[in-house]
């Protein structure tokens, strides 16, 4: 689909999708009535806008936060529900960013504990952030930072915290890496959260890129954030979580630029990003896969599901993300590793679930009909046009556009027909037409 | 649930939107846009009941049938060793008396369990044939009622190993009400060189 010269509304819905999970009508409608930049403005505040009825709707999810199957059904509400989306796409972003799996921490309310922490963060100082992780005890247990010892350094939290939460390879030597973990002895967890072991604490002299002195882990993380690798490294994956895979030199140098600049300020290396004219371009419209959370969020949200389906954790899982669990210490890696046979069986497995849910017992689901007539559909090609717009933004080719309408106007035998007999029939056909939508691939992608 | 005469209204209404299906002007591949998508009330994929109040259906508690229906779900309130261990308050002394307990209660479990795992295999792929038979069901409903007994047991004995602080502490944390560990960063031995960040945005706690 050409960008060129699209209107307000258009771009709105490509931010949506992207510093959030798409949305609901009704938040298509609020954000663009805002317009692109105050919807942004809106969005990367999340603090001014009123969450508590997300809050009184988890009270009454009654989930255990001391199981990790609840954990991740009440992150998934979260992301659903909430009308703080960026808050919960960037507490997602640090998640896979600082990929801690509760499959080694064993601990789900120190997993939860992060996530708060994540969240409350997210958008803040990156400094203060990495201050944070670094002092976080699902970390400190997921990295080894427990066995850290004066006399016997464990280099794990050392080497990740230069390689994946900062720098990344080639920008440091591994002697960097001996000395950063000496400096970080001692930083060790306890049942009451961080716990500075002075006795296992190694005060000698150390030199990490260049910095020499008798260096603890906050020096380590003040000399690592304010490194320009960190802030082309940080711009990279910014830029490859929210526009696109392949991001040119030069955005990335705009970005980095912001986050240097702002004192590496995260709300502002974001908003770069969605100000940038290669996001707000061709380019970067309909240009990622979508996650699994983008997949299922999006769907619970264009479709406006309130029932959820206490398994979609799960099926998640089966897709390639598992909440609270990534792969390794790298995290998801994304992009086009979202696809692959067996998590593409699973995406159309959603689909039909989602579609399908108790078609059965139609009579308890006599909505269809209304939404027909509520927005004014009289044929089967406004009808197609309708859903094409909520799923997909209306961006499939003519030709399959075509093979829709045929579907809506044909009857089970695929016979076309002029009338669609009776409402069942109607509720069947819209379920399909959602459904077939769904496998497109243009819905892959956000 | 509509009754009768609305849904014969509805029908015929559905008749007439939908007739005259295919429009000449879909061959001339006109854009899909239809514009604004306007709001929805209700919800299209739920039960009516429920379109004001999102929430979650049952979950399976993985593993196969057969262990669930034994085991029961796992919401029944009753901790196990994994959520008692993250009580913050507890001491060493009492983790290892508390992890003996339940270590002790895993192997007073297990002939039940081997049973189990026999059945599963005497079962094979007749499975849900099997579950279907009233003396396979019976014997299951004893062996449920059997299991969530010793459960409670179990968790009677552990409790009167931890305070009613200790005890509070857990139900806060089960509700995500106790302040985790995570959010509590200053250390315990500030003077050791430990300098807050310069730099500090102040955000609103979740």
């Amino acid at each position: 689909m050409s960008t060129a010269a699209k209107s307000q509304s258009f771009w709105v819905r490509h931010l949506l999708r992207r510093a959030g999970f798409n949305g609901t009508p009704k938040e298509l409608e609020h954000y663009t009535r805002l317009g692109y930049d105050r919807a942004l403005d809106e969005l990367l505040h999340p603090q001014m806008v009123d969450n508590s009825l997300l809050d009184s709707l988890i009270a009454k999810q009654e989930f255990d936060f001391t199981r990790i199957d609840d954990l991740k059904r009440w992150w998934l509400f979260r992301m659903a529900f909430t009308r703080r989306p960026l808050e919960e796409k960037m507490t997602l972003f640090w998640h896979g960013h600082f990929a801690t799996s509760e499959r080694k921490v064993k601990h789900a309310y120190a997993m939860y504990g992060q996530n708060l922490m994540l969240r409350r963060k997210c958008l803040g100082n990156f400094h203060e952030l990495l201050y944070a992780v670094s002092r976080d005890p699902a970390m400190i247990i997921w990295l080894d930072n427990q066995q850290n010892r004066k006399n016997k350094p464990n280099e794990n939290y050392a080497r990740e915290i230069m390689e994946l939460f900062t720098l990344g390879i080639g920008n440091y030597t591994e002697k960097d890496i001996k000395e950063a973990a000496r400096a970080f002895t001692g930083w060790q967890t306890g049942p009451q959260g961080f716990r500075f072991n002075a006795n296992q604490h190694d005060r000698g002299a150390k030199t990490v890129l260049g910095v020499s002195g008798n260096l603890n882990g906050d020096d380590v993380v003040k000399i690592l954030v304010a490194q320009k690798a960190t802030a082309r490294f940080l711009a990279k994956k910014l830029i490859k979580y929210f526009a696109f895979d392949d991001p040119s030199e030069t955005m990335v140098e705009r970005v980095a630029a912001v986050y240097s600049k702002s004192k590496y300020n995260i709300r502002q290396t974001v908003s770069a990003v969605f100000t940038d004219p290669e996001f707000l371009s061709e380019k970067a419209y309909h240009a990622k896969i979508k996650s699994p959370a983008e997949l299922v969020v999006g769907a619970i949200k264009t479709l406006q599901v309130k029932t959820l389906d206490g398994d979609l954790p799960t099926m998640m899982a089966r897709m390639g993300q598992d909440l609270f669990m990534p792969p390794n210490v790298k995290g998801w890696d994304g992009g086009p590793a979202w696809i692959a046979t067996d998590t593409m069986m699973e995406r159309f497995n959603f689909a039909t679930k989602i579609t399908g849910a108790k078609f059965d017992e139609m009579e308890k689901y006599g909505s269809s009909l209304e939404l027909v007539q509520k927005q004014g559909l009289k044929n089967s090609g406004q009808i197609v046009d309708y859903f094409l717009q909520l799923l997909v933004d209306g961006d499939v080719p003519t030709s399959t556009r075509t093979k829709l309408i045929a579907y809506v106007s044909s009857d089970i035998g695929g016979r076309p027909v002029q009338t669609i007999p009776d409402e069942r029939t109607l509720d069947a056909k819209l379920r399909g037409l959602v459904h077939l939508i769904m496998t497109l691939p243009t819905y892959q992608l956000a | 649930m509509q009754g009768p005469s609305s849904l014969a209204i509805a029908l015929s209404l559905s008749a007439l939107t939908i007739l005259g299906l295919v429009s000449p002007a879909f061959g001339e591949g006109k854009s899909g846009n239809i514009g604004n998508v306007g709001s929805v009330d209700g919800d299209f994929f739920s039960t009516p009941d429920s379109s004001q109040q999102p929430g979650f259906t049952k979950a399976k508690e993985g593993g196969d049938g057969l262990r669930n229906k034994l085991l029961g779900n796992k919401k029944d309130g009753i901790p196990d060793w994994q959520q008692v261990k993250m009580i913050p308050s507890l001491s060493r002394e009492q983790r290892k008396e508390l992890q003996e307990i339940y270590q002790s209660a895993k192997g007073q479990i297990k002939p039940m369990l081997d049973e189990m795992k026999a059945m599963r295999t005497q079962f094979g792929e007749n499975k849900q044939a099997a579950l279907k038979d009233p003396a396979t069901r019976q014997k299951l409903r004893q062996m449920r009622e059997h299991l969530l007994a010793k459960r409670q047991a179990v968790w009677e004995t552990a409790k009167a190993k931890l305070s009613p602080q200790q005890i509070e502490e857990l139900e806060l944390m089960r509700k995500g009400q106790l302040m985790p560990a995570s959010l509590n960063q200053s250390g315990s031995d500030q003077s050791a060189g430990m300098p807050r960040p310069e730099t500090r945005d102040e955000m609103q706690a979740p």
